[in-house]
């Protein structure tokens, strides 16, 4: 079930009444758990057998954790090679062996090995590394464990934020159950609001682009330079509504049900450099990379170069994260590079020097450009369509001579425009100052405006896959 | 006024305004051709082409893509003219074009449709495609569940024999459709992404003037070939016992309501002076017996009969002429066309039976 599926809205129409009618919070947390099972389990029951393993795994890791005081290194690695076993199980196994077989076949090896072709469950990267980082912090002493396996098995699976993020930290959620909760203290319109900007975001844009950026990138050689920059553009369009529209519905059904999710997105293509990208996009997955890998890893203490090998790994594993094949990979280690290469020009450069200072303005348009041109290697399906791509999207030389309609540069200049009005603020809260039937006349007619704009066709969300 | 009073107040008032703006967006719609808008893929290139071009045809096939990938207007215009008889013709059949749709596509081209249009070659089915899919939750499914034709549907399925709950699900189906339809969801979605031509036209665009395409020449990853050779491959009876299926099928009940609304139908083509030939192709219809015994009794004027492994053994047990479970390959469909052009050819050629546009 999806968020802008047509059976999800009853569904949650009954999920947010019952919770509400029921008076004790045990009772409710019961009926959400059970309800985020059956949300899903309604894609693929066969992989609740799955979370359920991780749940009570990582519990009785955390309670171990916890009580002893010997061998705690031991019991908290434990955690993190059951998690990564399962996610490179069902995430990892077939591109490894298939890479592996590849590079054997190279050195002149005929190994024969058999993939295992299983369906990616869905959203398993996402509460692997929920659940793995409660055992982290129970093991760093800056979490006590979950008083239930109720409420750990209710952190993990809470259906919003359950297959697609955010990815939500057991410090910020599970002291949130001690809180009381009552229906008054929701703000009902600001989450009506964030969840229909969700759903524009996801059903209206992402869906719509998805045929245009499909279509070039089937087949990257068929088109020109223009094509190519169309194409990427509007794929820079469609993740960051998909995924962003994604988090905006989580954080709006969360709040209606009295719980508090992390924003996930702030308006990351109005960075002004590729350090600030990474503090906006993705900010649940950037902080715990950062968390649980970079600074174990040594993070910005030591030389340059041990530094920059620091980078370079924990965007080389962020990119191997997002998907099992290597164009991911390549789509991390550009960012790493970038990363390191804007830590280095820090250091040559002072905030206050005239090169910073005038080359300011060129900030925004330089980073936007780059962020595209990784989305190129994020989005093709295999890396010689990638550089094909490249080639194009950098008027290297188009093989192509097919376009694609230029009359879509029009919508994506309206929402950049959109997005720069929303940063400023110009729009915000303005359901606040409405009558509550003022409030719901204009909700209604904003619904019935925004319909048939929506895509019909099922377009699964982008970060389903990881 | 209660807490509780007050937000039942607000939901009806959010109701309100949400049908009064989705009456709103359609009215404008209208102004601007909203149904047309609303096609997309192989949909709305055919009916394009064909508006393009409609005074060009005097005969139209519609159908499911038993129809779009067995009848081949060319073959079908030059055995008539073999015969002394000119005609000109184009396919306007679709994948998964069901019952409930050929109706409403049949009354919207004959409302639309210029002088020219004489003749509706339109295939029989029965409202229940039984293993075929649904095509549901598509632009396309949404387009047809007019009020008018989600009501038929409706009123149909409930009114078949089969079980409540299987009837219940069925109609509660095309209510949530209808539903999407009164609330225009995606109506300007196709809008959007206009002028993209189907693969299949894109590669083979001189077809795309006939509306045929066999399903040898689709080039879209989506057509399997060779499902039929695996299933031969592993049961060398394969088609022996699909005929088998076909002739225990066969005895199947029709829904009361097929012939009320395809009496309707035939109404409502000849007030628009188009006179209606149904078909049955093979290998189809669960509710064959009964369909020829209401054109027996005169309920269906005009009915060609294709569909009898007795008759035409050739189109079930010969895999030369066969593409899958469902369809023929190109020679098949070129020897079906030259079949239902010689049995249109007297209906056809009938001076008295040449209805005149009003």
């Amino acid at each position: 079930m999806i968020f802008t599926e047509w059976r999800f809205f009853p569904f949650f129409l009954l999920v947010f009444a019952v919770h509400w009618a029921l008076r004790r919070e045990g009772a409710r947390r019961l009926w959400l758990l059970g309800t985020s099972y059956v949300f899903y389990g309604a894609w693929d029951w066969r992989f609740l057998g799955l979370i359920w393993l991780t749940t009570v795994m990582d519990y009785l890791f955390g309670a171990q954790l916890a009580r002893v005081e010997r061998r705690r290194v031991a019991w908290m690695w434990a955690s993190v090679v059951m998690n990564l076993g399962i996610l490179g199980a069902f995430k990892y196994f077939d591109f490894f062996v298939g890479s592996g077989t590849q590079v054997l076949h190279w050195l002149g090896l005929d190994v024969r090995a058999t993939a295992l072709e299983i369906v990616l469950p869905a959203g398993i990267s996402f509460y692997t590394f929920q659940s793995m980082s409660y055992t982290l912090d129970v093991y760093r002493r800056e979490l006590l464990p979950a008083k239930s396996l109720l409420d750990f098995a209710f952190f993990v699976a809470f259906f919003p934020q359950l297959v697609a993020g955010p990815i939500v930290r057991a410090a910020d959620f599970l002291p949130q159950l001690a809180e009381p909760r009552s229906l008054a203290r929701i703000d009902f319109r600001a989450c009506l609001v964030l969840f229909l900007s969700g759903f524009v975001k996801k059903a209206c844009v992402s869906d719509n682009l998805a045929p245009l950026v499909e279509r070039y990138f089937e087949a990257p050689a068929l088109y020109g330079s223009a094509s190519a920059w169309l194409a990427t553009l509007s794929y820079a369009t469609q993740i960051y509504c998909d995924f962003s529209g994604y988090s905006d519905m989580a954080i709006a059904c969360a709040a209606l049900l009295g719980y508090r999710l992390r924003l996930n997105f702030d308006f990351p293509y109005l960075a002004r450099s590729i350090t600030e990208f990474w503090r906006r996009w993705h900010m649940s997955l950037s902080t715990w990379l950062r968390d649980y890998l970079y600074i174990p890893l040594g993070g910005s203490r030591g030389s340059r170069l041990f530094v920059f090998r620091n980078l370079m790994l924990t965007m080389l594993l962020g990119g191997l994260w997002h998907g099992a094949a290597w164009h991911f990979v390549v789509w991390g280690g550009l960012h790493g590079l970038a990363l390191a290469w804007h830590r280095a020009w820090r250091g040559w450069f002072s905030e206050a020097s005239r090169v910073r200072r005038l080359l300011a303005p060129l900030g925004l348009p330089l980073t936007l450009s780059f962020v595209c041109l990784g989305w190129i290697f994020f989005r093709a399906r295999t890396l010689p369509d990638a550089w094909t791509a490249t080639r194009a999207f950098l008027f290297l030389g188009t093989p192509g001579t097919q376009e694609l309609d230029p009359l879509v540069f029009a919508p994506l200049f309206l929402l950049a425009l959109a997005h720069v009005v929303t940063r400023r603020r110009w729009l915000a809260g303005w359901w606040e100052k409405l009558p509550a039937w003022g409030f719901a006349v204009a909700y209604g007619s904003l619904v019935g405006l925004v319909l048939p704009f929506v895509s019909v066709d099922f377009t699964p969300f982008i970060y389903f896959q990881f | 006024m209660s807490r509780t009073g007050r937000f039942g107040l607000n939901v009806a008032v959010f109701l309100l305004a949400l049908c009064a703006a989705a009456l709103g967006v359609r009215r404008a719609l209208a102004r601007l051709g909203a149904d047309e808008l609303q096609e997309a893929g192989v949909t709305r290139f055919k009916l394009d082409t064909y508006a393009r071009h409609a005074a060009d045809y005097e005969l139209v096939f519609i159908g499911s893509s038993r129809m779009y990938r067995q009848v081949d207007p060319e073959v079908f215009d030059d055995a008539l003219a073999r015969r002394g008889f000119s005609t000109s013709s184009y396919n306007l059949g679709l994948p998964g074009m069901w019952f409930y749709e050929v109706l409403y596509r049949a009354n919207r081209i004959a409302v639309r449709a210029p002088a020219a249009l004489r003749w509706m070659v339109i295939e029989l089915q029965d409202p229940d495609p039984g293993d075929e899919p649904l095509n549901q939750n598509s632009q396309r499914t949404i387009a047809w569940h007019t009020p008018r034709y989600t009501w038929i549907a409706c009123r149909t399925e409930l009114a078949s024999e089969r079980s409540l709950l299987e009837r219940l699900s069925s109609a509660g189906g095309h209510l949530v459709q209808g539903f999407m339809n009164a609330l225009n969801l995606g109506l300007l979605t196709s809008a959007l992404d206009r002028g993209t031509v189907p693969l299949e036209f894109r590669e083979h665009a001189e077809l795309g003037r006939t509306g045929y395409m066999p399903l040898d020449l689709e080039p879209a990853e989506r057509v399997r070939r060779g499902r039929l050779v695996r299933a031969l491959l592993k049961e060398p009876r394969y088609l022996e016992r699909q005929v088998e299926l076909h002739r225990a099928a066969g005895a199947v009940a029709a829904p009361s309501g097929l012939f009320t609304n395809l009496a309707r139908l035939v109404g409502e083509l000849r007030q628009h002076g188009i006179e209606p030939i149904f078909v049955l192709l093979p290998p189809s219809s669960r509710t064959r017996t009964e369909i020829v015994a209401a054109h027996e009794n005169g309920v269906l004027p005009n009915l060609i009969d294709l569909e009898d492994p007795g008759r035409f053994p050739e189109f079930y047990l010969e895999p030369a002429l066969r593409f899958d479970k469902h369809h023929l390959n190109q020679r098949g469909a070129e020897r079906l066309t030259r079949l239902l052009a010689a049995a249109c050819f007297p209906i056809l050629s009938t001076p008295r039976d040449r209805p005149r546009r009003p």
